[in-house]
């Protein structure tokens, strides 16, 4: 009786395994990706499947990988990419952890998450020997030959290579250029620095616009549905706990489409949000499933004009 | 005649003798294993146990298949234990052992061969080993939970590149896990991006299944149907 007692206790932890601790669940891929772990041969990776601290995701070429982290930060990668999870600690009790990602290769859009907007500080990812630390951020970082472009398209990140003794600051809508091997960086808008990257180093500026091209359509789209899954820690309340609101392109005009966190309060099965910029007006959704995030998709040109994309669907 | 009676005195002591032993070799090793179980508890799902406790449990669990070397049990318990280092793909290649040991003393428990299936998937293998593993687990226990969970979880992963015999497995499981636990599965296949599989056993849910879910199988039918061009 004792030993089918701790088998069975064995047992049960294969399943809970799945209740997803210190992971990220690979949540689209196209082509082909792959999984290292230490040095062992890299196998195939799946929609679905679970990566780890140590492990060292690889997309092949016309290929792409989106991952979410238990804490909802979302990394996706672009084809042949290489990025390590050298760090991924998540309490979900306490809502803390680090994250230090390394880009060894390629290219890779990352989007904070509850550990990168509750303590910033503990976000930080690597290309080549730059550290770029965040304060609540989203960016797409690519790295070739030891050349490092950042760009911000939300938040502020902080930019520095060994040996410098302050970092550089880039806020949204900037961007900087690094040749670590040389030690140089420069700043400006993003456009700037494409610009600039493209001038010094053809093949470097054909690899940003690359990345800049993968980042849209079906990934984006791939991305978008990733920041919007409730994270595993969320599934456990009752109530409505994530709120993303999308700014859409209208006819009267409105900001390109991105992703911003439209502000909400959320009491029991109600949440009242309203979506920034301009933060016309208020939605109210009231939730009737048991967890979920709704998506709002805000026309900043009419107020209190809104269609809810939720996950499941019909709960707002 | 005391001749006889000595010697059914002597047969019956000798049997006595070896069953006791057994029993105690069995309790001791029925210890282990309970130790092992007290080690594993406090260990967060999913996560990579700290290495110190995982060798307790390992060193106990090894001193249970010493005493016990013909338990099923303790031989497929290394294996599980073997496969949580998540972190040493060596060692999750040795769950292979231990679960092929377990399989040989014990070949009808289907759960054995749901967890080899497991660890053949987590090395990246999912040729003859990991195909025969995901059907004779179904074969074996197509009521189970637990396989149902396992088969559908690593069975849906892999669905298009399965030959036909392996595929009817997974529909096997997938149907039988819908009329169980509709909910259950929908999630599975929802994370593997396989609603299309699960959601044509909708119908025989046994449970309510809630009206979203209901929505999400329609719309993943026929994305499926226009995904592969066919007409309605």
């Amino acid at each position: 009786m004792k030993r089918a007692a701790a088998f069975l206790a064995l047992v049960g932890l294969f399943f809970a395994g799945l209740a997803l601790a210190n992971t990220g669940t690979l949540t689209a891929i196209t082509g082909t990706a792959q999984v290292q772990t230490g040095t062992t041969s890299a196998r195939t990776l799946r929609v679905g499947d679970l990566v780890r601290q140590g492990d060292t995701v690889i997309t092949g070429a016309a290929s792409s990988a989106v991952i979410r982290f238990e804490d909802g930060q979302v990394t996706a990668l672009t084809a042949n990419s290489r990025m390590q999870i050298t760090a991924y600690q998540y309490n979900p009790q306490a809502q803390s952890g680090n994250i230090l990602l390394s880009l060894v290769d390629g290219g890779m859009r990352a989007i904070t998450g509850l550990i990168g907007n509750r303590t910033p500080a503990n976000v930080s990812y690597r290309a080549a020997t730059a550290t770029i630390g965040i304060r609540g951020t989203d960016i797409t970082i690519v790295t070739s030959a030891g050349n490092v472009i950042v760009t911000v398209t939300d938040g502020v990140i902080s930019f520095r290579l060994p040996g410098q003794t302050q970092p550089t600051i880039v806020a949204k809508g900037n961007a900087v250029l690094s040749n670590t091997s040389a030690g140089t960086l420069s700043t400006n808008t993003i456009a700037a620095i494409i610009a600039a990257a493209a001038a010094a180093n053809p093949a470097l500026g054909a690899e940003v616009q690359s990345v800049q091209t993968q980042l849209t359509g079906a990934l984006a789209d791939a991305i978008a549905t990733a920041v919007a899954t409730p994270s595993a820690s969320s599934t456990r309340t009752t109530q409505v706990i994530s709120v993303v609101a999308v700014n859409s392109p209208s006819a009267g005009g409105g900001s390109p489409e991105g992703f911003v966190n439209a502000n909400c309060s959320v009491s029991g099965t109600t949440a009242v949000c309203s979506c920034p910029p301009t933060d016309n007006g208020s939605f109210v959704l009231s939730v009737t499933g048991t967890t979920g995030t709704c998506t709002l998709r805000c026309n900043t040109g009419f107020a209190n004009n809104c269609a809810n994309v939720c996950t499941p669907p019909g709960i707002c | 005649m005391k001749l006889v009676r000595w010697l059914v005195v002597l047969v019956a002591g000798v049997i006595g003798g070896v069953a006791g032993l057994h029993a105690v070799r069995a309790g001791l090793s029925g210890d282990a294993l309970l130790q092992a179980r007290i080690n594993t508890r406090v260990w967060k799902p999913g996560e990579v146990p700290p290495l110190q406790a995982w060798t307790q449990s390992w060193e106990a669990l090894q001193e249970a298949v010493r005493r016990e070397p013909g338990n099923p049990a303790a031989h497929e318990s290394l294996g599980l234990l073997a496969v949580r280092r998540y972190d040493d793909p060596s060692r999750q290649e040795e769950a292979t052992a231990h679960y092929l040991k377990a399989i040989a003393l014990r070949p009808v428990t289907p759960t054995t061969w749901a967890n080899l299936a497991d660890a053949r998937y987590l090395v990246g293998d999912t040729s003859k080993t990991f195909q025969v593993a995901l059907e004779s687990a179904a074969r074996l226990g197509p009521a189970d939970p637990y396989t149902q969970r396992v088969v559908a979880y690593h069975g849906l992963a892999v669905y298009e590149e399965m030959g036909t015999q392996t595929r009817s497995a997974i529909e096997a499981m997938v149907g039988a896990g819908m009329r169980r636990d509709p909910g259950e599965m929908l999630a599975i296949a929802h994370r593997r991006g396989r609603l299309d599989v699960a959601c044509r056993f909708l119908p025989e849910a046994k449970r309510k299944v809630e009206p979203a879910w209901q929505q999400v199988c329609a719309q993943a039918v026929v994305a499926k149907r226009d995904a592969s061009g066919e007409r309605h």
